[in-house]
């Protein structure tokens, strides 16, 4: 277990980043080592040059505008965690990322990182879509462009950044009141990667009575899938509604989960996570 | 009691290993040394037609690179370390077809991870760089994966000359079966099976070798439990007298069975430190672990309980298969510990069971920590909580109608022993030690189901479990009154955390009347103690323990005889206390300092040697422990996640050197338990493929998957076969845990009005939750 020789380079800013993404021969970002390091050391991937990003010190902040807040993309998990203006428009992002690994993989993982390595069993890019994220990617042939949370995942460890693109910031926009959070997961022990989880958002209406509910999936196929469901009754109860609704979620999946087992966990995650964010709605 | 031994006192071993002061196998590579990688084999069956080394050889670094055939020439096939005593091999009926072992295979590849070339660079790094441009043509042939299709056939070989697949045999038959429609006959019938895991001790494995061209000496340290057996069996095959080489095993963390065995790769590193006259050393890593390192378990059983309309066992017939993998050097006492274990602590007139070991394309196995004891205890457990489902009686009863108590003790349940001898359970009354377990863990669970609420479903469940300990066929111990009147004992089990160098000092210093702290121990070094077996088999304090008492007794003789020279008495008037040899000649008493004194340079007795002595300790046969375990378990309906909320732990043992390292081993049991039974598991794909190359694939229990132990009651039995008194504990903490568990869940879903009856560990999740919704 340890890696076939590879160049190193450390640039002290984005630019210089970009610079050598565009130049050197088979380049690797490394933004936090959580998943690239052992796959290196396994042999299993392999870099021409690595490029540490470990000093793009102005990609570690938080920066809050009016109606958004824009995280660098090497924030680390436990940056996420502790960051007050993160708690306003994603309540339930600490609970998420207390789920993510253990004290020390938070310690060095980065939300670019989870993000463009794209794990489908990852939290992140399911709670970025959930929050209708956008992800900023820049390079030096096409300079700065946008996209949607929603489309930047591909495929399992795919997403849309070109060979020669780096994410820089993640935009995420204020929430909107009478919004719940939810998040439940299913993992064999504390720390594991989730088999199936969910985040969720519930609307509710004047009268806390729940208008709507939008959920991503985490383990589900090879990327986060987004439901919804438009017309939750509540007539009959928190903890029936929100089975209900679950119930309803997984259906609208179709095809996209196949194993009944699967299925089951899922629609437990997802009525879990309800309940959850339904009393988060009701309170708001 | 002694002063000592009986007493909770702290590992004296704990401040060095707690402070990281602990000098573990990578401790003492040496920045010169040579570093070894091994080229492995990537599939699970094939014929090697081919291995191109040349680009390797050329590759930074290299010293010198070696492939199977080559290793062929410098040293033989690696023999088997262990064959069953012939009295026990004709009553079981005990046929055994040999492997042919190579530390690097030539041919021919058996498993995923075998290693066929080893590669010697300056360093690790350059090391997996050469091994990585080792070409190898495999012809790949269809492998052998379950035990089942093993048999068959249609179905390949693992060896040519052994081509129905079937290591070995055995057999017995005690008593006569009821016939199935004889009147009144309750018979229920199963199938059990328990998954392919192994302790995966936090230190993987590892070797440094030096030559000493001086002595004509390979230096070998290695992570082993058994450096004697290690020395013998290499020596063997490379062709060298004993002398040509000394085995030491350094401060070792965690064996649980896996170092108790002999590896190939110990082989290649002494034999290449020889050539090249240079220390070599191989660290190995946690993907080598997982692949290479020997598994465990892997059974499965075909159980048939016969009973009256009372619950009363008439009779008990097991077929069971393991699957040892390429091969089990200990095969024998896998397979007769599991037919042996197999009876448990019940009165049961009639058992038949065969079983077989079948070699398969997957990775060698071992004995792991109750090595076919949880087996065996989880078909029985299994069947008679089936049994009282049947019966409309409760476990508990079922267990009580059957257990054997002090009427029944000592009891002979009719066969012999591996070492030949017939069983003799020396216990005093097991149906009190199960009773004592169930009264502590009903009011806790109790209030935890009443507490329970929303999907979680609470359930317990009870185990019983005998075990065979203490066994030969022997162990030396050597001790040394040292110049400053502290000691030095010498013994040949290696430990490997068990805390010897407290609980055997606690022995020596009550016999010697001096503290633990005075005696310093030395284990596990072929070269200052010149025969020894190994720690494994809950053997160590037994055997080891016993050696050190008379070791010490002999020492104390010795002493005895020097004061009473330098008193002008007989040895008679002379007596050791807690201050010093008292005699009459004198009204202080004579420390062992002065004692001690008297050996050294310008002493009274300057020029004889230093006063030591030493023993050997050859237990006629094993002694039985037995224990009750329950576990109170929770399942959430939604997920199927099963969680271990509460376990209690009732022991009847022997006579305790050590209350502290004795909790310390059950609930470390407990926990390993507890990891095989939800998490561990060597799953093996299709193809023969490991699936289980990572520490986030292969699942150890975390300290949040394991609740607080209890050990609620421990009956001491003392045993008269050895003479501290003692009997082994190393393994009864991990062998019911599997049933016990197994028990609380089905236990907990039966709450829900299901019918569940868990079959099979580890107990997936998502396996429950297919029973959960299967339920009518």
């Amino acid at each position: 277990m340890k890696p076939p020789p590879f160049a190193y380079v450390r640039p002290a800013n984005v630019g210089e980043a970009l610079g050598l993404l565009a130049s050197v021969e088979d380049p690797r970002l490394l933004a936090g080592g959580q998943s690239l390091l052992p796959m290196m050391n396994m042999r299993l991937a392999r870099a021409g040059t690595v490029v540490d990003l470990g000093d793009l010190h102005r990609l570690r902040r938080v920066l809050v505008h009016d109606s958004r807040v824009l995280v660098g993309a090497m924030c680390r998990h436990a940056d996420l965690a502790g960051s007050a203006a993160l708690a306003r428009p994603l309540p339930i992002l600490r609970q998420v990322v207390d789920h993510i690994g253990h004290p020390a993989i938070r310690n060095r993982g980065t939300l670019g990182g989870s993000l463009a390595h794209a794990d489908p069993a990852a939290e992140l890019p399911a709670l970025m879509v959930l929050a209708g994220a956008t992800l900023w990617a820049e390079s030096l042939r096409s300079g700065r462009r946008a996209i949607p949370a929603e489309a930047f995942v591909r495929g399992h460890y795919l997403t849309a950044l070109e060979l020669d693109e780096m994410l820089t910031w993640i935009e995420i926009p204020q929430g909107r009141p009478h919004s719940g959070f939810g998040f439940h997961e299913y993992a064999p022990r504390a720390g594991d990667f989730a088999e199936v989880g969910a985040v969720v958002r519930v609307d509710a209406g004047d009268g806390h009575a729940p208008l709507r509910v939008r959920a991503v999936t985490i383990g589900i196929g090879d990327r986060p899938h987004v439901l919804s469901d438009d017309a939750p009754d509540a007539s009959a109860g928190q903890r029936q509604w929100c089975a209900e609704s679950a119930r309803r979620l997984v259906g609208s999946l179709g095809t996209a989960v196949d194993d009944a087992i699967e299925a089951r966990l899922l629609e437990v995650c997802l009525a879990r996570a309800l309940e959850h964010a339904a009393a988060g709605s009701e309170a708001s | 009691m002694g002063k000592f031994v009986g007493r909770p006192i702290e590992r004296k071993e704990d401040a060095r290993f707690l402070r990281g002061a602990g000098r573990y196998l990578a401790d003492v590579v040496s920045p010169e040394s040579l570093h070894v990688a091994f080229v492995r084999s990537p599939v699970a069956a094939a014929r090697v037609a081919g291995i191109e080394t040349a680009a390797a050889r050329q590759a930074p670094g290299v010293v010198r690179v070696v492939t199977g055939s080559e290793f062929a020439e410098l040293c033989g096939v690696i023999p088997m370390v262990y064959r069953p005593d012939p009295v026990f091999n004709e009553c079981f009926g005990v046929e055994f077809v040999e492997p042919e072992i190579r530390a690097l295979a030539v041919d021919r590849v058996r498993y995923v991870g075998e290693p066929l070339c080893a590669v010697v660079t300056e360093d690790r790094y350059l090391a997996e760089d050469a091994a990585e441009l080792v070409d190898v043509t495999y012809e790949p042939v269809e492998p052998v994966l379950d035990t089942a299709g093993a048999v068959t056939d249609s179905t390949p070989s693992v060896y040519d000359h052994c081509p129905d697949n079937v290591a070995m045999r055995v057999s017995y038959a005690l008593g006569t079966l009821p016939d199935d429609d004889a009147p009144g006959v309750v018979v229920v019938e199963d199938s059990y099976e328990i998954g392919r895991h192994s302790g995966v001790p936090l230190e993987g494995r590892g070797a440094r070798a030096i030559y000493d061209g001086e002595r004509g000496r390979v230096d070998l340290w290695t992570t082993t439990g058994m450096p004697h057996i290690l020395r013998d069996v290499i020596c063997r095959a490379a062709g060298w007298p004993a002398e040509a080489l000394r085995v030491v095993a350094p401060d070792v963390g965690g064996s649980f069975g896996p170092k108790v065995n002999i590896y190939g790769e110990d082989a290649v590193l002494a034999v290449l430190a020889r050539e090249l006259g240079r220390e070599v050393s191989w660290v190995e890593d946690r993907y080598e672990h997982l692949v290479s390192c020997a598994q465990s378990r892997d059974q499965r059983h075909r159980a048939r309980l016969y009973a009256d309309a009372t619950g009363r066992i008439v009779g008990w017939k097991v077929g069971f298969d393991v699957d040892i993998g390429a091969y089990n050097f200990w095969v024998g006492g896998v397979v007769a510990n599991t037919a042996i274990h197999l009876l448990g602590p019940y009165r049961i007139p009639a058992c038949h069971v065969t079983g077989r070991a079948v070699y398969t394309n997957k990775t060698p196995t071992v004995q792991y920590r109750g090595a076919g004891r949880p087996e065996a205890c989880f078909a029985l457990e299994r069947s008679l909580d089936r049994l009282a489902e049947v019966l409309g009686i409760s476990r508990q009863e079922v267990r009580e109608r059957n257990l054997l108590t002090g009427s029944d003790l000592p009891y002979a349940p009719g066969i012999p022993q591996r070492d030949g001898v017939p069983i003799v359970y020396d216990g005093a009354d097991y149906r009190a030690t199960f009773r004592a377990c169930v009264d502590a863990v009903a009011d806790e669970a109790q209030a935890l189901r009443q507490a329970s609420t929303g999907d979680l479903r609470i359930g317990v469940g009870y185990a019983n479990f005998v075990e065979a300990t203490g066994r030969g066929p022997f162990e030396n111990a050597r001790i040394r009154l040292d110049g400053d009147g502290a000691f030095t004992l010498w013994v040949g089990s290696a430990a490997a955390g068990q805390g010897h160098e407290t609980s055997l000092a606690q022995v020596a210093a009550d016999v010697l009347q001096t503290t633990p702290e005075a005696v310093r121990l030395r284990a596990g070094d072929t070269g200052t103690l010149e025969q020894g077996i190994g720690s494994f088999a809950s053997r160590t304090a037994v055997v080891a323990g016993s050696a050190v008492h008379l070791a010490a007794g002999a020492l104390l003789a010795r002493a005895t005889d020097a004061v009473a020279r330098a008193a002008g008495a007989g040895r008679e008037d002379v007596t050791l206390t807690e201050d010093g040899f008292r005699s009459a000649d004198q009204p202080a008493p004579r420390s062992w300092q002065e004692v001690a004194a008297w050996f050294a340079a310008g002493g009274r007795f300057d020029g004889e040697p230093a006063l030591e002595d030493e023993a050997t300790f050859r237990p006629e046969t094993v002694t039985w422990t037995m224990g009750t375990h329950a576990a109170v378990v929770s399942v959430d309906t939604g997920s199927g996640a099963v969680r271990v909320l509460r376990y209690f732990v009732a022991n009847e043992e022997g006579r305790i050197i050590n209350p502290l390292i004795v909790q310390g081993q059950i609930r470390g049991g407990v926990a390993q338990g507890i990891g095989g039974t939800l998490f561990e598991e060597f799953a093996y794909d299709a193809d023969g493929q490991p699936q289980s190359t990572t520490l986030a694939h292969y699942l150890l229990p975390l300290a949040t998957d394991v609740p607080r132990v209890e050990v609620v009651h421990t009956e001491e039995g003392p045993t008269d076969r050895n003479p501290l008194g003692v009997k082994g504990v190393g393994e009864g903490g991990t062998i019911p845990v599997y049933a016990a568990v197994a028990s609380a869940v089905d236990d907990a879903l039966r709450d829900g009005g299901g019918r569940a009856h868990v079959r099979r560990t580890p107990i997936r999740a998502r396996d429950v939750l297919r029973t959960i919704l299967d339920a009518p």
